[in-house]
């Protein structure tokens, strides 16, 4: 049946769209429930009242609330998110100008903690029993317990401050220009070292551990016994059969793990003075610039929703394929 | 030899090891709890008057400490945790908790004391000043002066000529009028001369509170949502389990963060803003519990008789939820503590009166190159905490379970 996809993509879609209408609900109450007068941003209540009215009917803001919610719905669905109050420019220029950094270090993180929890789990399968895995073993339990932030700090302390060997912050080196390209290259990597292993550690050692309770908990079902007792190689087996089928539940944790990272970028870009999606956020909310604010949540919110939604996709896509191949051998 | 010891030996012996350390503001705050209450009877008006948080917390410790005393002596045979055997992970537990019952004991100075800064600027742990202090002739001998007298004693809260460090010893001490002890400051000071133990022990309560009444809320909500959403099924069920995934969908600390910025950082709302944002996967832990019970025939039985819904939560369904609930809870724990003070860290929240564990981490970020100290000892602690809680939560599974909500 092929229709049977189809259907089931329509209704998770769905489902993401009235997601995304319940955030931009709870945006909208929260704006709404905050004290203050808005106009008060824009002018001072010493003006004449007429001034005061004028700037009221400009926004819309002596309108109903439900006007208002509905010309809020439009402005989003447009791409206008207003105009922030520090920068005085559209919200959403801002906010492409500084995201690519963000996704770029999220990215990075991501492909970095996939890598390298795979090649330990499959490095340390060799060596099992040994004092190297167990060591490894009760380290991954003590830094299970480590924040981000804390992981932060002290990379920061140890390589920057006590060894001298990273820089502390800052994207590139103040004399950036004058560098030949394997100069700036180089600068780049030693920038942003710190940064990457902060965010991706403690995914690392969370991927680490399940792949591996993964991976003792399928060695124990009888199909690997079977194929043990067929005469394949313990290598083979373990890397054709029994990784995979570890590492397959963590395609269902993609959109919640890149949630993670984008709220881990927040502490990791104000750590390292990177001027990102998550530091903008930051200072925007110190400032109490209001439309910074919402344009950042309802980016990263779409984002994160976005990579869920194609997580579902491929969930859907190989529920079928299975059920499909037992119909067959059926 | 430590596998013999009982928790409720552990227990005794540090309170009393509390109250041997700290004999000297013990003994103080009895004798304001005494005076106050004679003036209770006396002077009724001035004695409502002296009434202020911080002789309120202190009276609050001081009174805990002998009826936890006697109240594990004599409980000591009837609960039957109380006997058992006292692992390392439960000392740990121990410790926390009575760190949180007992910090104004604890504490040696107030938590916002600046020393003078000359000589307390970002002194190194284990350094030691002198500390000059002049017996004030001003008091005079009634109860009210005698309180305060006390009262200035135990809560300073800014050093005056009266009261400072010195770098040497006062040599022409006239007897009784100045005084010069010698005081070391275990885990240093803070830029601003403030005792950094003090601090950490205010503030390591203080981030334990509005983690555990942020846990309460979402405790609430999860339990009573995942009950209807889980007894009542069909279109609440329906309704509730689309709410909860949407509130899944998007990211934990950005929906906190949108909260805190349009409601305001004061200490209830961040508490509140918490409470409501970790509330989703105990709704699903409970929810999938009593779908799992609700065949089950006692249940059934109970619900024949006629039991009323509350009574079926209550004295039905709660104790059989309670293993999977408090593994949840803890664990929402650590993380809305976590989350608290990566907001603190920050700067989104922590303009409260007491430090929080993520400002002070703040603080000692902006000063780590000249003084590793400041941010050291209250990143330890979180990861402390971190720590007990998921030896604690791999102690009631049995196992570790894998941690993604």
């Amino acid at each position: 049946m092929p229709n049977r996809k189809l259907v089931r993509a329509v209704s998770t879609f769905s489902t993401y769209l009235l997601t995304i209408f319940l955030l931009i609900s709870v945006v909208f109450i929260l704006v709404r429930l905050s004290p203050g007068d808005p106009t008060l941003k824009y002018l001072s209540p010493q003006f004449n009242p007429q001034l005061h009215e004028t700037v009221k009917n400009n926004y819309g803001l002596d309108k109903s609330v439900g006007e208002q919610y509905l010309r809020f719905l439009v402005n989003i669905a447009h791409g206008n998110l207003g105009v922030s109050y520090t920068y005085r420019e559209p919200v959403q220029s801002i906010i492409l100008e500084k995201a690519p950094l963000t996704l770029f270090l999220a990215i990075i993180s991501f492909v970095l903690q996939i890598a390298v929890s795979v090649g330990l789990v499959q490095y340390l399968h060799q060596h099992r029993g040994k004092w190297l895995e167990r060591a490894l073993n009760k380290i991954s339990l003590i830094m299970y317990a480590l924040p981000p932030m804390v992981v932060g700090i002290g990379l920061i302390f140890i390589f920057s401050i006590v060894l001298k060997m990273f820089p502390i912050a800052d994207v590139v080196s103040t004399n950036f220009d004058q560098l030949n390209y394997l100069q700036k290259t180089f600068d780049l990597v030693k920038h942003f070292t710190l940064p990457i292993i902060t965010l991706s550690l403690p995914g690392i050692i969370i991927y680490y551990n399940y792949i591996r309770e993964n991976v003792v908990a399928t060695e124990k079902q009888t199909f690997v016994k079977f194929l043990f007792a067929n005469g394949f190689e313990n290598e083979i087996i373990f890397k054709k059969h029994v990784l995979p089928n570890s590492i397959n539940p963590l395609i269902s944790i993609l959109g919640t793990e890149l949630g993670i990272l984008l709220g881990g970028a927040i502490i990791t870009e104000s750590l390292f003075g990177l001027p990102g999606l998550g530091r903008l956020t930051v200072t925007a909310i110190i400032t109490r610039d209001y439309p910074l604010v919402v344009g950042c949540v309802l980016l990263t919110g779409f984002f994160v929703l976005l990579v869920n939604f194609i997580a579902d996709l491929y969930k859907i896509k190989r529920d079928i394929q299975l059920s499909q191949s037992i119909n067959i051998s059926d | 030899m430590t596998k013999k010891i009982k928790i409720w030996q552990a227990i005794v012996c540090c309170l009393l090891l509390i109250a041997i350390v700290r004999f000297n503001e013990v003994l103080i705050s009895v004798k304001m709890l005494f005076i106050f209450f004679s003036l209770l009877f006396s002077d009724y008006s001035s004695a409502l008057s002296l009434i202020k948080e911080k002789i309120v917390d202190q009276f609050t410790s001081l009174l805990i400490l002998p009826t936890l005393l006697f109240l594990i002596l004599i409980l000591r045979r009837k609960i039957f945790w109380l006997s058992k055997k006292c692992s390392g992970s439960a000392l740990m537990v121990i410790l926390l908790i009575l760190l949180f019952l007992f910090a104004p004991l604890l504490a040696p100075y107030d938590d916002n004391l600046q020393f003078n800064l000359p000589q307390a600027k970002r002194l190194t742990p284990f350094s030691t000043q002198q500390l000059v202090e002049k017996v004030n002739p001003e008091y005079g001998n009634n109860k009210l002066d005698t309180f305060h007298k006390y009262e200035n004693l135990l809560f300073r809260e800014f050093v005056s000529s009266d009261y400072y460090l010195a770098d040497e010893p006062i040599e022409n001490v006239k007897s009784g009028e100045i005084t010069s002890a010698q005081i070391t400051f275990v885990l240093g000071t803070d830029e601003y001369g403030r005792d950094i133990l003090s601090r950490i022990i205010y503030a390591t309560r203080y981030s334990l509170m509005i983690s555990f009444f942020a846990i309460v809320i979402s405790g609430i909500l999860g339990i009573v949502l995942g009950f209807v959403s889980g007894y009542f099924g069909r279109y609440t069920d329906v309704v509730l389990n689309r709410i909860v995934e949407m509130f899944l969908a998007i990211p934990f600390i950005f929906l906190v963060i949108l909260s805190v910025a349009f409601l305001g950082d004061s200490v209830t709302t961040v508490i509140i803003i918490l409470g409501f944002a970790g509330w989703m996967s105990l709704f699903k832990v409970v929810r999938s519990e009593v779908l799992k019970l609700k065949a089950k025939d006692h249940i059934v039985t109970a619900k024949m008789i006629g039991m009323s819904l509350s009574n079926l939560l209550t004295k039905e369904y709660l104790p059989l939820l309670l293993p999977s609930i408090s593994v949840n809870l803890v664990f929402q724990f650590a993380y809305i503590l976590v989350a608290e003070s990566s907001l603190s860290f920050l700067g989104i929240t922590g303009n409260y009166s007491h430090p929080s564990l993520g400002g002070m981490i703040q603080q000692g970020f902006a000063s780590l190159s000249n003084a590793w100290w400041v941010a050291l000892f209250p990143t330890m602690v979180i990861t402390w905490i971190f720590f007990i809680v998921h030896n604690a939560v791999r102690k009631m599974n049995g196992s570790e379970s894998n941690i993604f909500r």
